[in-house]
């Protein structure tokens, strides 16, 4: 491949070789030495250049469109060269001639270039020794003692390279020694392979001793650089190849995902669906939404499109389309995004303004005065229901949220039956709608039993009566601070309960559902549990805890009573993991196979125990977090010193004991294996 | 010896052709109207050897000294062109050469009987 070169001659353009430039500014240049100066001279140069011009128009066609060195050269045999002109005609005035004397006193300015020859790094010094007509050795000690000196060369140096361009071609590589672009200096310049490379050898015994010890270094680095430079060489088409494909995935993914959003967002505002119960058709019909998204989205796709082919670029190492039109698409994306900006100040507030007070949207809440009833019946996902006591005997609930969720929910009263249902079928004409939490606050003095599908429940603190849970589905109840005589509660599927405070007399029946009781205190507790998702959970204290699991099935569920003070536990088991803690505590066991009962030392214990499914465990309380321990493991949660004694374990987490004896006191040194089991 | 020989004669050649160049070209030019191109084909047509590149300076010599004269044309292709006629001096010179040119014959003719 070579480098053309596009110039002017007479007013009329061409696209040349490099070289081949160099030859015809050469040939140009010595007739004008031959011609001389003067008003008469020139006119004769443009009749020349006007005659080069015409011939090597000739040698162009719609194959050829680039001047090669065999065009120059053949239109410099026709043309003739000045010693043909001298012998030809005789010089016509000798007097014009400069001696070869003056050429070679004549030095022209010297350009600033980046002299890459002689480069020990970037050529920057270098090249300002050819401009300043020093030895670079001096600017190469200068950069060095301005590292030593707090480092401020590096950026200089980086900014000088950058903004020094490289001397490529002979004739950059003249005026960058200030040279007269004559033939005897190209002739020298091909002499040494278009390099002005004062070999290093020569210059090396040039040097004096301590020019030697300065350059020495200079020369490793160079070595280190010159190698760098080939790894970076060898490596830039992967990079390249890298990165052009990144460029390009993101771009590509950015460009179809703002396509399908405007898309989408257009064909939404030309339709009768409301989005989110938004009608976008009405709200936006005195905006020019339409604008907006074709302005935006130009602002988006377009540097997406110049990253696209600017990544294919890369990859192809090849310009793909030419600078005006990258200019034009910048150009259209400042245009767009400048667009897009006013468009967007102008409206989007404006358009924000109507989302937010659109009537439906808007909170509103509503008092329904109800006869009592004594049972409670809610189902729905989006359905919070809070039960209060009331005041004396009435009942009422009051029902909050958006105007567009109240109107799906149904309130009924039915003899004693109270039923809350959501019905959000009725969804014609709005896509993507979300619904949000309608609060249902329901104040029922005479209220007995609640059945929950689905639905989130809090019940008050206010509320101190004995109460009957039927919960299924995702419900979530939670009753805090709780004060009553008795709860009775059925959870099936994936139902959650969670209760503190006191309730005299409590009863659960859990088939895949959760329990959590925590700051518990009670005199009974009776417990069946099946399913292997079913989990409870206990913390406080009761008096008697009755825990009857449903045989014959594989159930896995685990009853944590680790931190439940018991006064006496009667536990029939066929499968549960069940921990119990407590010294105090009297358990009596009718244990399975596969039951698991885990305790304290200490616990009496009484009962069937077959394949002795009972182990000791340490529950780690008090715990030190110890900081300048390296030894912590945190999968275990504990710190071993490095002779295997426990320093410290996190709070909380429960050590099955393999072998070895459980130590009086935790932070005693021990040597046995801890092995985790519950989290 | 052969190249000394071959130079020399080149030499010559080339003297001879620069007398009469000056004389050729105003004698293109005196048959029509012209431009630097035609009257270099035209000498090449008339199988003068000439160096392109010598014209130019000839033809700028002779306009200073107030023999030729041009103007502008357009042409049909490319940017305009000079057109040179000769002025009355022109003819007059050129008259004269032609009278120097038969003089030179008729001595050579005379000299090779």
């Amino acid at each position: 491949m070579e480098k053309t070169i596009s110039i002017n001659l007479n007013n009329q353009n061409f696209q040349i070789e490099e070289e081949a430039y160099e030859k015809l500014a050469l040939y140009l240049e010595s007739i004008k030495r031959h011609c001389g100066a003067g008003a008469d001279s020139a006119e004769v140069i443009s009749d020349i250049e006007n005659s080069i011009a015409e011939k090597l128009k000739l040698t162009l066609n719609s194959y050829k469109e680039v001047i090669t060195i065999a065009d120059v050269e053949s239109l410099i045999k026709i043309m003739g060269t000045v010693e043909d002109f001298d012998r030809e005609v005789g010089n016509p005035n000798p007097e014009d001639l400069q001696s070869p004397e003056d050429e070679n006193d004549k030095r022209l300015k010297r350009k600033l270039y980046r002299d890459t020859d002689n480069a020990v790094i970037g050529g920057v010094a270098a090249g300002l020794g050819n401009y300043f007509n020093i030895d670079p050795v001096l600017f190469r000690i200068i950069f060095c003692a301005l590292i030593f000196a707090g480092g401020s060369a590096v950026p200089i140096y980086i900014i000088l390279w950058i903004v020094m361009p490289e001397a490529k071609s002979a004739h950059q590589k003249l005026e960058m020694q200030g040279q007269a672009p004559t033939i005897a200096a190209f002739k020298n310049l091909v002499k040494t392979g278009n390099k002005i490379k004062a070999n290093w050898k020569n210059r090396w015994e040039k040097r004096s001793p301590l020019g030697k010890i300065i350059s020495l270094p200079l020369l490793i680095i160079n070595g280190i650089f010159l190698a760098l430079k080939k790894v970076w060489e060898a490596l830039w088409p992967i990079i390249g190849m890298f990165f052009g494909l990144l460029l390009i995935l993101v771009a590509l993914s950015v460009l179809v995902g703002v396509g399908i959003g405007s898309l989408y967002l257009l064909l939404q505002a030309q339709s009768n669906y409301s989005f989110n119960f938004i009608p976008v058709r009405e709200l936006s019909a005195s905006i020019p939404l339409v604008w907006l998204l074709i302005t935006g989205f130009l602002s988006l796709a377009l540097p997406s499109f110049l990253a696209i082919i600017g990544g294919l670029a890369i990859i192809q190492r090849k310009k793909l389309i030419s600078f005006q039109l990258a200019a034009l698409i910048f150009g259209l994306w400042i245009i767009a995004g400048i667009a897009f900006s006013a468009l967007g100040l102008r409206y989007v507030p404006e358009l924000k303004y109507k989302v937010d007070n659109y009537p439906s949207l808007q909170q509103t809440t509503k008092t329904i005065d109800l006869e009592n009833f004594s049972n409670l019946n809610a189902r729905g996902n989006s359905l919070k229901v809070v039960i209060k006591p009331g005041t004396g005997t009435s009942s009422r609930a009051v029902i909050s949220g958006r105007a567009v969720d109240l109107a799906q929910i149904a309130l009924q009263k039915n003899s004693i039956d109270l039923n809350i249902d959501e019905n959000r079928t009725n969804r014609a004409y709005c896509l993507g709608c979300n619904l949000e939490q309608v609060i249902v606050r329901i104040y029922a003095p005479a209220l007995k039993s609640l059945d929950v599908k689905a639905a989130d429940i809090e019940i008050s603190s206010e509320f101190k009566q004995a109460l009957k849970i039927t919960a299924s589905g995702t419900s979530v109840i939670n009753w805090s601070d709780a004060a009553a005589p008795s709860l009775e509660a059925n959870l099936t599927g994936y139902a959650d309960l969670s209760v503190d405070g006191r309730i005299a007399s409590t009863s659960l029946i859990i088939n895949n559902a959760n329990a959590h009781f925590t700051d518990f205190s009670g005199s009974s507790l009776s417990l069946s549990m099946k399913g292997e998702a079913s989990k409870t959970d206990w913390k406080g204290k009761v008096d008697n805890f009755n825990i009857s699991s449903v045989k014959g099935e594989d159930s896995d569920g685990s009853v944590d009573a680790s931190a439940l003070t018991v006064k006496k536990m009667i536990i029939d088991s066929q499968g549960a993991l069940i921990i119990v803690s407590g010294p105090s505590s009297e358990i009596q066991t009718n244990l399975s196979d596969n039951s698991r009962l885990y305790y304290t030392k200490g616990t009496k214990i009484s009962g069937d125990q077959k394949n002795k499914p009972l182990v000791q465990y340490i529950k780690v309380s008090a715990a030190e977090y110890n900081d300048a321990e390296d030894n912590y493991d945190d999968s275990l949660g504990l710190i071993i010193n490095s002779d295997s004694s426990l320093i410290s374990a996190s709070n909380g987490k429960y050590f099955r004991l393999l072998k070895g004896e459980l130590p009086n006191t935790l932070f005693q040194t021990i040597s046995v294996d801890f092995k985790r089991w519950v989290d | 010896m052969e190249e000394e020989y071959k130079k020399s004669l080149e030499n010559a050649a080339a003297q001879m052709r620069k007398g009469v160049l000056e004389f050729a070209i105003l004698l293109v030019i005196a048959k029509k109207k012209t431009y630097a191109n035609e009257i270099i084909s035209q000498l090449k047509d008339a199988k003068l050897t000439v160096v392109e590149g010598t014209v130019y300076p000839l033809l700028s010599r002779l306009r200073n000294a107030g023999l030729l004269d041009y103007d502008w044309e357009e042409s049909k292709s490319g940017p305009p062109r000079k057109y040179y006629t000769l002025t009355e001096k022109g003819k007059q010179f050129l008259k004269g050469c032609e009278e120097q040119w038969k003089s030179l014959t008729l001595a050579i003719i005379n000299l090779k009987k």
